[in-house]
C-alpha cells in the first residue's frame, strides 16, 4: 500500500467531494434558473397568443398581419381544414426589420380558426436579454464555484495544519527519543484533547520503559558485581592448585584449561561491569584530552602484542585531535579500537592510524567486510575471534553515546576502517 | 612478617592466607569489622588487607580507626567494587594501595611486599634474589653490582618474579600485571613466551644465578 501524508489523504477526498458536490449543486441551480426564465417567457407568449386570437375575432384586420412587426406576431392563412390546434413553443433565431440581423427568440406556433378558416399564428419574444442574463449567471456560478472550492481547501489547509501541529511535534520528539538517555521525552502542550492524551500516554509509556530498562541495566551491573567474589575464589584456588607439586602434567593441563576459561569469564564480567558503569554515568569528570599523545602511549603499550602478531602500527599525524571528555573513557575508547585492529590483524600487516584535526581513522587490512549493523552489538563475533569477549566495540559505542559530539563509523574499502569523528 | 586479612568471604580468606603463607608471611584473619578492630587493637602487623564491605561495618571505617590510633601498618584495600570514589576515599584515608577483585595471588604478594617496603624506611630499599638486586624506586637492576640494561616491561616482569620467588606465576597473571588489561585475548598469551625468552637471555648474559623455569606451559617459576 502506498503511503500518503495525512494532509494529502484528507485533501484528496475532500477535494473530490467538494468538486463533485458543488458542481452538482451549481448545475442544478443553473438548470432551474433556465427553466424558470423560459417558463416566464412561454407564459407571456401564451398570454399574447390568447390576446391576439381574441382580438382577431373582433378585428379581422389583425388577420392580415403577414410579417413580424411591432406586435411580434405573424398570421398565415392555411388552406383546407382539419388542423390540430396544438401549441408548439421552441427556441429559434428571428430576423427582425430590414437589417437582417438575427436574434435569439422563443417562438410560439399555433393554429386557430375563425369561421372554418384556419390560420397559423406565430408569436415570438426576444430572449436576447434573458440569454445575456443566463450567460452572466453561468459566469458568476463558475467564479463562485472555484472560489468556494479554493476557500474550502485553504481553510482546511490552515485549520488542519494548525490542528496537526502538536501531532508533528510529538512525532519529532519520538524520533529523537532514546531509552538510554533518561527523561529526554519532553511533553508537548496542545489545545487538542486527543493529542494531549496521546502525549500523556506516550510520556507514561517512556517512563515505564525507562524504569524497566534501568532495572535491567542495574541487574546486569549487580549480577556482574556479585560474580566478582566467586570468580576471585575460583581463580585463586586454581592458582594455588597449580603450585601443588603432586599433580601430573595431564592434570596440570586440564587445570590450565579451566583457568583460561575462568580468565575469559573474568574478562567478560569485567567488560559487563565497565558497560554498566559507563551507561549509568559513573564517569562524569571531563577534561580536554589530547588524543595524539594518548594514541602514542597506547600504541607503545601494545607494541609487544603487535610485534608478537608481527603487525606493524603506523601513526600518521596530519593534525591534533583534541576533545573534552572523561580521561579514563578516552583511554578505553582508543585502546579498544586499536586493540581490536591488532587482535583481528593477520600476520605481516600494517595497521594505520591516521590522525586529523576532526577525525581519527584506524585501518587494518582484512579480506571480508564485517556487518556494520552488527559490529557494535554486544557479543557480536566473527568466526576468527573465539576467545575475545565480543564486548570491546560495544563498549566503544556506549562511550560514543555519552558524547553526542562524537561519532564512530565502520567502513570497508579493501580494509577495515573505523572512523572516529567530531560532529560539526 | 605479619599480615592481617579482614575479609568476610571465608573461602577467599583461606585462599589468600594459603598463598601468603607460601610466601613466608605469618597470616591472621578476621571475618568482620569487630573482629578486625579487636585484632588490630591487640596486635601489630606489617600489612593489613581490608575488604570494604563487611557484614557489620565498612572497611573504610576500620581504616579511619587505624589512622586515629596512629598505626603504621601498610593497608591495602581489597574491594569487589571497582569504584573510583571508593579508591579515592580509601587512598585519602591513608590506604597504601587499592585492589579490585578478582585479582591474581602473585599480584597480591607483589603489592603486599611493595606496600611493606614503602612503609619501612629502614634504608634497605631494594629487593634481592641470589646475586640479583632490584631497586624499585630507581627502576634499576644489578647482577653482582653490575647494572643490567632492562626496558620498562622487562623491569616490571623481573620485579614481578622477584616478588614471587619459588612460586608458580601464571601467564595470565604476568600478562595482566605487566601489560594491564591489554591481553584480553587468551590466544595471544603466547606472546608472553617471547618476552620471557628475552629476559632469560639477559639474565644469562649477565651471569645471574636467578633462573626462570617454565611450569607445564601454565606459567613460570622464578628461582
Amino acid at each position: 500500500m502506498k503511503e500518503r501524508t495525512l494532509k494529502y489523504y484528507t485533501y484528496r477526498y475532500l477535494l473530490i467531494a467538494v468538486l463533485i458536490i458543488i458542481a452538482i449543486w451549481a448545475a442544478s441551480f443553473y438548470w432551474l434558473i433556465i427553466k424558470e426564465v423560459y417558463d416566464t417567457i412561454d407564459k407571456s407568449l401564451n398570454n399574447s397568443k390568447n390576446r391576439i386570437i381574441a382580438n382577431a375575432k373582433i378585428d379581422t384586420d389583425i388577420l392580415n398581419t403577414r410579417e413580424f412587426g411591432i406586435g411580434n406576431f405573424m398570421i398565415t392563412p392555411l388552406p383546407g381544414e382539419d388542423y390540430s390546434e396544438n401549441i408548439h413553443i421552441y427556441s429559434t433565431q428571428v430576423n427582425i426589420g430590414k437589417l437582417g440581423n438575427e436574434y435569439p427568440a422563443r417562438m410560439l406556433q399555433t393554429i386557430f380558426h375563425i369561421n372554418n378558416q384556419y390560420f397559423q399564428l406565430e408569436v415570438y419574444a426576444s430572449t436576447l436579454e434573458d440569454d445575456e442574463f443566463l450567460q452572466n449567471l453561468l459566469l458568476s456560478l463558475i467564479v463562485l464555484y472555484f472560489s468556494i472550492v479554493i476557500s474550502i481547501i485553504f481553510i482546511n489547509y490552515f485549520v488542519l495544519d494548525k490542528a496537526l501541529r502538536p501531532f508533528y511535534a510529538i512525532l519529532k520528539k519520538l524520533k529523537i527519543y532514546r531509552i538510554d538517555k533518561s527523561n529526554n521525552y519532553l511533553s508537548v502542550q496542545s489545545p487538542i484533547k486527543e493529542f494531549n492524551e496521546l502525549d500523556v500516554e506516550l510520556y507514561g509509556m517512556t517512563q515505564r520503559n525507562e524504569k524497566i530498562y534501568n532495572y535491567q541495566k542495574d541487574f546486569i551491573g549487580n549480577a556482574a558485581h556479585e560474580l566478582q567474589t566467586p570468580l576471585s575464589i575460583i581463580s585463586n584456588k586454581i592458582e594455588l592448585l597449580m603450585e601443588d607439586e603432586n599433580i601430573s602434567f595431564s592434570i596440570a593441563e586440564k587445570i590450565n584449561e579451566v583457568y583460561l576459561a575462568v580468565y575469559r569469564l573474568k574478562n567478560l564480567n569485567k567488560s559487563l561491569l565497565t558497560l554498566a558503569k559507563i551507561s549509568s554515568g559513573q564517569f562524569p569528570e571531563k577534561k580536554l584530552i589530547h588524543f595524539n599523545p594518548l594514541i602514542h602511549s597506547i600504541v607503545e603499550n601494545l607494541t609487544e602484542l603487535s610485534d608478537f602478531k608481527t603487525a606493524h602500527i603506523q601513526i600518521i599525524e596530519n593534525g591534533n585531535f583534541d576533545f573534552s571528555m572523561n580521561e579514563e573513557l578516552a583511554h578505553i575508547l582508543i585502546f579498544n579500537l586499536i586493540k581490536n585492529a591488532v587482535t583481528h590483524s593477520e600476520k605481516q600487516t600494517v595497521i594505520k592510524i591516521l590522525i586529523e584535526k576532526n577525525s581519527i581513522y584506524i585501518q587494518n587490512p582484512g579480506k571480508q567486510k564485517l556487518d556494520e549493523q552488527m559490529i557494535f552489538k554486544r557479543f557480536y563475533k566473527n568466526n576468527q575471534s573465539k576467545s575475545s569477549t565480543g564486548l570491546g566495540l560495544s563498549i566503544v559505542e556506549t562511550i560514543i553515546q555519552l558524547y553526542p559530539a562524537l561519532s564512530i563509523q565502520y567502513q570497508y574499502q579493501d580494509k577495515h576502517i573505523f572512523a572516529l569523528r567530531k560532529r560539526k | 612478617m605479619k599480615i592481617l586479612i579482614v575479609e568476610d568471604e571465608i573461602e577467599l580468606q583461606n585462599t589468600i592466607k594459603d598463598s601468603l603463607e607460601k610466601s613466608d608471611f605469618i597470616v591472621e584473619t578476621a571475618s568482620d569489622y569487630s573482629e578486625g578492630i579487636e585484632k588490630t587493637v591487640s596486635f601489630e602487623y606489617d600489612c593489613i588487607l581490608l575488604d570494604i564491605m563487611l557484614p557489620d561495618g565498612s572497611g573504610l571505617k576500620l581504616l579511619e580507626e587505624l589512622k586515629a590510633m596512629k598505626r603504621e601498618e601498610a593497608v591495602i584495600i581489597v574491594s569487589a567494587k571497582d569504584s573510583l570514589d571508593d579508591k579515592i576515599d580509601g587512598l585519602n584515608l591513608g590506604a597504601d594501595d587499592y585492589m579490585t577483585k578478582p585479582f591474581h595471588l602473585a599480584e597480591l604478594t607483589a603489592r603486599v611486599k611493595a606496600a611493606i617496603r614503602r612503609k619501612n624506611n629502614h634504608g634497605v630499599n631494594f629487593l634481592s634474589w641470589k646475586n640479583l638486586q632490584l631497586d624499585p624506586d630507581n627502576r634499576t637492576a644489578k647482577v653482582d653490582g653490575k647494572d643490567i640494561e632492562l626496558n620498562r616491561k622487562e623491569f616490571d616482569l623481573l620485579y614481578y618474579f622477584i616478588s614471587n620467588p619459588n612460586r608458580v606465576i601464571t601467564k595470565v597473571s604476568i600478562a595482566e600485571y605487566v601489560w594491564g588489561d591489554h591481553t584480553e585475548d587468551a590466544d595471544s598469551l603466547d606472546f608472553i613466551y617471547s618476552q620471557i625468552k628475552n629476559l632469560r637471555k639477559k639474565l644469562q648474559q649477565f651471569e645471574s644465578d636467578a633462573n626462570i623455569k617454565s611450569v607445564y606451559g601454565i606459567g613460570y617459576k622464578f628461582s
